[in-house]
């Protein structure tokens, strides 16, 4: 730990002032109040941590996000500052299609080396996700992102292989294949600023950054996921906004009502006036014509 | 033998104006004789490209189509516009007067004296080319400018109204048999492909597309107070306009 960075002078700051105050004050109402004591600055630890996080990392990243303009760059930035905030080993990047799939947007696993989507130019190899039965329309429930998707609602799973209510068959059928355990898994949400959910961003194995073993997604982290959530679909929908605009533009049709002219054209051309500027013209060009033949 | 050139689009706003004193100053600029006639009575600006001052203008179209002065006498000379000697250049303003336009929307006017005027101005000037600069839609007036013209130029924006409107306009123009006629897509985004609109064009139209301009922010900056061709020859935009004005002296 970096312990001469601001942010943890900052942090030792707060404790020592919260310890002295609680310290003193647990003191004077004896021990059997020292054990809140410690979690109020366990607490007030925590917070210190969250606005931290939050003005050096989610603000950073959100503009960084806001002023990218390339799709495959942009997923790839969402899922890798992700990863980067849990200290997850893999992750995938999930879009709602009009056709009500999730579909593999990037995919990357470090201990894996597995890069597919974004910028990597490798193409994936999944299949997209049913939201729904094709068949019977009922909700998805039994997969973690599609649920994740249907319910607009954050996901930790501890352990995948332990956990109720969800089918990880997928999963497991990868690892085995892969060599690999999927252990710890975080689904968020992308919402859109109308609270519509438009992709769900899927964190593997969270690390303990100091004894690099595979953890749960704290609540902390997840809240500070979430938030980046909220900025990468935002810039997502704006990015998705500007590509359906600069489409319909590059793609502009030329619509002609027929009939509408026809009626219009028939209309003018049917006046007096009109037939007799035509005359007129016929009469005048003819001059010009024979004045030029001649 | 003097070819009369009639700048026309459906609706307003499509930048007709300014087209017009553009493609007017690059012809002169050939050497060719030029006169510009405003004839949008109703709503009269291209006095404003040609940096012509409402105080200098003592007689303007409406005189004449009052037959209060013959119609040379309201032609200014604006060649001072071009950026070198060319052939003269003259515009015969509609009054910018709040009352003189009130009282042609309340009297009316024969458009027929519009093409007597027009006669007489390529007479009196010896001139090679009259520009119409005509009022946006379809009335009498704007089909006697069409019906007399030996070149059409419809300019619209890449957008539905002006697309149905235009295609109003260009088959009225084939029943007055107008002998040259081409379309120039003016205010086009960058973004948008050129080419593919020039050819969905001239493929509904059937008609040439002259040229497709950029909306570009110098002509949005000059807010039509000079000519973009000459100010900036170097801008696309420009460079089409002279596209025009060479289809236009090979017409």
């Amino acid at each position: 730990m970096d312990t001469s960075s601001p942010g943890f002078g900052a942090l030792y700051w707060a404790y020592g002032i919260c310890a002295s105050v609680l310290g003193a004050f647990g003191i004077y109402i004896g021990s059997k109040t020292r054990s809140q004591s410690l979690r109020l600055m366990r607490q007030l630890q925590r917070e210190k941590r969250r606005s931290d996080q939050l003005a050096n990392f989610v603000i950073p990243i959100g503009l960084s996000l806001a002023a990218e303009t390339d799709l495959n760059t942009l997923l790839e930035k969402i899922l890798l500052e992700g990863k980067a905030l849990s200290h997850a080993d893999g992750g995938t990047l999930y879009l709602v299609t009009p056709e009500k799939t999730l579909r593999f947007g990037i995919v990357r696993n470090d201990s894996l080396k597995i890069a597919m989507g974004g910028t990597s130019g490798e193409p994936i190899a999944f299949p997209p996700l049913n939201l729904r039965d094709p068949v019977t329309g009922e909700p998805n429930m039994k997969n973690i992102a599609t649920s994740c998707a249907l319910d607009a609602k954050s996901i930790s799973i501890a352990d995948a292989y332990a956990a109720q209510g969800f089918d990880f068959s997928g999963a497991k059928a990868f690892d085995q294949k892969m060599n690999y355990r999927t252990t710890s898994v975080l689904c968020v949400p992308l919402k859109d600023t109308g609270d519509r959910v438009i992709g769900v961003l899927q964190l593997i194995n969270a690390h303990d950054p100091e004894n690099h073993g595979v953890i749960a997604f704290d609540e902390h982290l997840g809240q500070i996921i979430g938030l980046l959530g909220l900025l990468a679909a935002a810039a997502l929908k704006s990015y998705l906004r500007v590509r359906q605009l600069t489409e319909e533009l590059e793609n502009l049709r030329i619509q002609i009502d027929e009939a509408k002219k026809e009626r219009q054209v028939a209309e003018i051309a049917g006046s007096d006036y009109f037939k007799n500027l035509q005359a007129r013209a016929r009469e005048m060009r003819s001059k010009v014509k024979g004045r030029d033949d001649t | 033998m003097a070819k009369i050139v009639s700048i026309h689009s459906f609706r307003g706003g499509t930048g007709k104006s300014n087209l017009t004193a553009n493609l007017a100053s690059l012809v002169a600029l050939e050497g060719k004789r030029v006169a510009v006639v405003d004839t949008d009575i109703q709503s009269p600006g291209i006095h404003m490209p040609f940096a012509l001052a409402e105080d200098r203008v003592e007689f303007a179209l409406n005189h004449f189509i009052w037959g209060e002065c013959e119609i040379e006498k309201a032609a200014y000379d604006v060649s001072n516009v071009l950026p070198r000697p060319g052939g003269p250049l003259h515009l015969v303003p509609s009054s910018m007067k709040i009352a003189d336009i009130g009282r042609i929307l309340k009297e009316g006017y024969d458009v027929r004296l519009l093409n007597d005027g027009f006669q007489a101005l390529i007479e009196k000037l010896h001139l090679d080319y009259l520009f119409v600069d005509t009022h946006p839609g379809v009335n009498e007036e704007t089909l006697l400018s069409i019906a007399i013209s030996d070149t059409l130029v419809l300019i619209l924006r890449p957008d539905q109204q002006d697309f149905q409107g235009t295609a109003v306009t260009v088959e009225l123009a084939r029943k007055l048999d107008v002998p040259n006629m081409m379309l120039v897509i003016n205010k086009a985004l960058p973004s948008m492909n050129f080419a593919d609109l020039r050819a969905k064009a001239e493929a509904i139209y059937r008609v040439p597309v002259a040229a497709v301009l950029p909306l570009t922010p110098e002509l949005v900056q000059l807010a039509s107070s000079g000519l973009l061709s000459i100010l900036y020859p170097d801008l696309e935009a420009s460079r089409e306009m002279k596209k025009v004005a060479d289809h236009i002296l090979a017409g």
